[in-house]
């Protein structure tokens, strides 16, 4: 026994560490999978076609900025402009992991973002929209190349959902394309505009490229207007790096946000970060005796008399009782044995045995009608004298009755419940035949 | 006097018209005053045309007592003394629970100008006991029918429910015994018994095996023994009172039964000779009525068993039978009206019968439920009516079970049918006197 004992224990002291090590490993699997998803994030907001540099150096030309961070909710009041990148060109659907390095390069959707959340975003603050152009090749390598362009064909859905529909895009050959717009040279590679026939009208262009607009202002219900820039290039790391690109995103950005102080926001998450300072709304009231007094003046005098009418009535009419009150049930003794049947039937029925209930009744029935024809005292074989009976009389319903009854006997507990149902009847409509034209039998 | 169902829709139709104008823009207080207000004209002359309830004169009359289980007349007279009557009368009877009026709710409907309505209303007497109509309750709608007028008259109309001894009244006993009586004038039992009773000349016809050989070769004539019933054996009607008794099956309950059925063995009993005497139990021994002889013993019985009350606790079979045992002095017929539900429950009521066998004559009076039978053979073929037949199937195959181990102990065993009891029990009797069982 001590041996047996000191065993046990063994076993147990071997297998804990082990359990151990692999909820570990589990756990560390998890984590690693959830940064390196954060950290592919990040990646894009730090290669060429990301944002991030934005912020930077429109801080240090002191224009105030902010990037978006998942975990810093800054309020609406504090910021002046949204400067929103799309990476994703469908915002009704999901985007589903890449599993190649294929798939990886030539995807268009980098950045999941739903298109209820962009209408938020849009009309809360001023918003600039900077509309997709590279593909996922663009994040990952240290390249631009012309087969990593997004056709604009492709962006039509895109524009379509983003209230620009319509609209068509158009895209420059492999060359660097240069705008001068006061003091600065504006260069763009493979610069993506708006083909200028094809805008609404509540659009107005606020930079054109040889007549082709590149950024347009478009004013529609909503309280702020919307800014939507066809080529990325312009703001982000790739774009900023060239030409006076970066001096003229200070000054371009700096117009757009006006007058205020407040900073402009680099939004680069796909969630609605931005939070409502409701504090003004609330707004209490001084309640007194005039606002109870309205409740008894014209139309509500006239219904309040009404509802006491119809209560009144309807009371009057419940209170008086025509006769004796009615006896409760008290014929618990009289129904003791009909109940217990009852009873015992549900408890029957809930067991599900119903097949060696149906076999149950069905032998049962028949050992009576053999009784009541021959009487007590049949041998074991009174179900087949009765048959023998009943065949002098008509040989094929002895015949029927006697099969039918067989099979519920012997099958019935293997029976599906529809099969089951159909036997009984036919073994139910067999044994009226019996009973009825036969008189005793 | 109470709001009639059309004044209730009425008043809800103008609630839901009142709401409607108030909501419009215009002040319609004065259209809503005078809507409202034609309604209470209406009303106000609805109750000037109605009938008035303290015109009416009412007069009820019903039997001061009856049997259990069967009708009592109840003969209403309703008139007016001004004017005519509402056409239609409905009328509701307050009762104790021992009575049912059959409708509960009956309808007097007067003819044109007329002022007078009579009424005849059947009333199931259930229980033994003593039942009251205490108030007679009517409704009738006013001339409008905006109003339902409720008039109530008190009643004061007991009737005492005494069991049925109508099989000894109407001389149905009398009749079914004949054949053990034979006609005789001084009532004494001839016939098949085993008692002698005379010599008389063998005529054709007779049975070979009642001829006397020895005493026909001394006279040289063929005579025969003429033999007649026992008289004066001691018959003991054990009846149970506990709640399995109560059932009831068709009006009455079992325990009712029972006691019809044994006052009318008490009859018979002393039609035959015999004396009779009542026993009853439950959880507890009972009263016992000493064997008597004739009516003398019909009358204490019929007394007894008409303030026997229905017990809520189950039947004790070996103190009640037992305590009866022991009062019983010389062998007697012991007649037991008790009821089982399984063979579990029937086990101490076998053991104590077949104690008193040993001893006396035990005959087990068993009241058959035809529900039970009804269940076991269902009209549908429903897997819900398939349930409840296997249940009943099983009592009813307890049932047997019980009757059989009580007739191998040598117990004799009525199980009948609650309407054919009695005559069953009176011919059991015959046969028992026949043949000399006692």
């Amino acid at each position: 026994m001590a041996e047996a004992i000191g065993k046990a224990r063994d076993g147990g002291a071997g297998v804990m560490p082990v359990v151990i090590i692999v909820v570990l490993l589990l756990g560390g699997l998890f984590l690693m999978t959830q940064l390196s998803l954060a950290a592919r994030d990040r990646a894009l907001d730090r290669s060429a076609i990301g944002m991030a540099g934005l912020s930077g150096w429109l801080v240090q030309n002191e224009v105030p900025a902010r990037l978006a961070h998942s975990r810093i909710h800054p309020a609406l009041e504090d910021l002046s402009l949204r400067v929103l990148p799309l990476y994703d060109l469908d915002l009704e659907s999901y985007a589903r992991d890449p599993e190649t390095t294929e798939e990886l390069l030539n995807r268009t959707d980098l950045r999941d973002l739903e298109l209820e959340t962009f209408e938020t975003k849009i009309v809360e603050m001023p918003t600039v929209v900077l509309l997709p152009k590279w593909r996922g090749a663009a994040a990952e390598l240290k390249f631009l190349h012309e087969q990593m362009l997004i056709p604009p064909k492709a962006q039509q859905s895109l524009l379509g959902q983003i209230g620009l529909a319509g609209v068509r895009l158009q895209q420059d050959g492999a060359e660097m394309s240069s705008i001068r717009e006061g003091d600065s040279e504006v260069a763009l590679f493979h610069m993506q505009t708006f083909v200028a026939a094809t805008l609404p009208r509540d659009c107005t262009p606020i930079l054109t490229a040889g007549g082709d607009p590149l950024a347009i202002r478009c004013v529609r219900e909503e309280e702020y207007p919307i800014y939507f820039v066809a080529d990325p290039d312009l703001l982000n790391n790739h774009g900023l790096g060239l030409a006076d690109n970066a001096a003229f995103a200070v000054s371009l950005l700096q117009d757009l946000r006006g007058e205020t102080e407040a900073p402009i926001y680099i939004d680069i998450s796909p969630d609605l970060l931005t939070t409502v300072d409701r504090s003004e709304e609330r707004q209490d009231y001084e309640r007194g005796g005039e606002e109870l007094s309205r409740f008894l003046q014209y139309p509500f005098s006239m219904f309040w008399a009404v509802f006491l009418i119809v209560a009144g009535v309807t009371y009057w009419r419940g209170a008086l009782r025509f006769g004796p009150v009615a006896r409760g049930d008290d014929r618990a003794w009289d129904q003791s044995k009909e109940a217990a049947i009852a009873a015992k039937a549900r408890i029957l029925r809930l067991s599900g045995n119903d097949g060696a209930m149906v076999a149950d009744f069905v032998a049962a029935q028949l050992r009576t009608l053999s009784t009541d024809v021959l009487g007590h005292d049949q041998p074991d074989d009174g179900g087949q004298r009765f048959f023998r009976v009943l065949a002098r009389r008509d040989k094929q319903l002895a015949h029927d009755l006697s099969s039918v009854a067989e099979v519920l006997i012997t099958q019935a507990t293997r029976m599906s419940p529809r099969d089951l149902d159909r036997n009984l009847n036919n073994y139910h409509s067999l044994l009226k035949k019996v009973v009825e034209p036969n008189g005793s039998i | 006097m109470r709001p009639s169902r059309r004044l209730l829709i009425l008043v809800l139709a103008l609630a839901a018209l009142t709401f409607g104008l108030g909501l419009s823009v215009e002040n319609r207080a004065l259209w809503v005053a005078v809507i409202w207000g034609a309604m209470v004209l209406a009303c106000l002359v609805d109750l000037l045309l109605s009938h008035s309830a303290r015109n009416f004169s009412v007069s009820v009359d019903m039997v001061s007592s009856g049997f259990a289980g069967r009708k009592a007349m109840l003969d209403l007279n309703i008139g007016s003394t001004k004017g005519r009557l509402p056409p239609l009368l409905t009328l509701r009877l307050s009762h104790g629970p021992l009575l049912a009026p059959q409708p509960e709710t009956s309808e007097a409907i007067s003819e044109t100008k007329q002022r007078e309505v009579k009424l005849h209303w059947p009333i199931d007497l259930l229980k033994r006991g003593q039942g009251a109509v205490t108030q007679l309750s009517a409704c009738y709608a006013s001339r409008l029918g905006l109003f339902e007028v409720l008039p109530r008259w008190p009643l004061n109309l007991p009737v005492d429910i005494v069991p049925d001894i109508s099989p000894v009244t109407s001389g149905e006993i009398m009749t079914q015994m004949l054949p053990l009586l034979d006609g005789m004038k001084d009532m004494s039992v001839r016939g098949q018994g085993s008692e002698f009773h005379q010599l008389r000349e063998f005529q054709a016809g007779m049975d070979p095996r009642s001829i006397d050989w020895k005493r026909s070769a001394r006279l040289r004539e063929m005579v025969a023994r003429e033999t007649r019933a026992e008289r004066n054996h001691q018959i003991i009607i054990a009846v149970d009172s506990g709640h399995l008794m109560a059932e009831r099956v068709g009006k009455l309950s079992k325990l009712d039964t029972a006691i019809n059925a044994a006052l009318a063995l008490t009859w018979a009993g002393g039609l035959g000779g015999d004396n009779v005497g009542f026993y009853s139990f439950d959880a507890k021994p009972g009263q016992f009525l000493p064997p008597r002889p004739g009516r003398r013993a019909f009358g204490q019985i019929q007394a007894h068993s008409a303030a026997l009350e229905q017990s809520s606790v189950e039947t004790n079979h070996t103190l009640g039978l037992t305590q009866m045992n022991q009062k019983l002095s010389q062998r007697s017929l012991v007649v037991v009206f008790s009821d089982f539900v399984d063979t579990v429950t029937a086990e101490l009521l076998i053991e104590n019968l077949a104690v008193i066998r040993r001893q006396h004559l035990v005959l087990y009076v068993a009241l058959r439920d035809p529900a039970l039978k009804r269940l076991s053979q269902p009209e549908q073929a429903g897997m819900n009516a398939v349930a409840q037949a296997v249940s009943a199937q099983q009592l009813l195959r307890e049932r047997d079970e019980v009757i059989d181990r009580l007739r191998r102990l040598g117990i004799l065993c009525l199980d009948t049918e609650v309407a054919g009891v009695t005559p069953a029990l009176i011919s059991r009797y015959m046969d028992i006197k026949a043949q000399g069982m006692i």
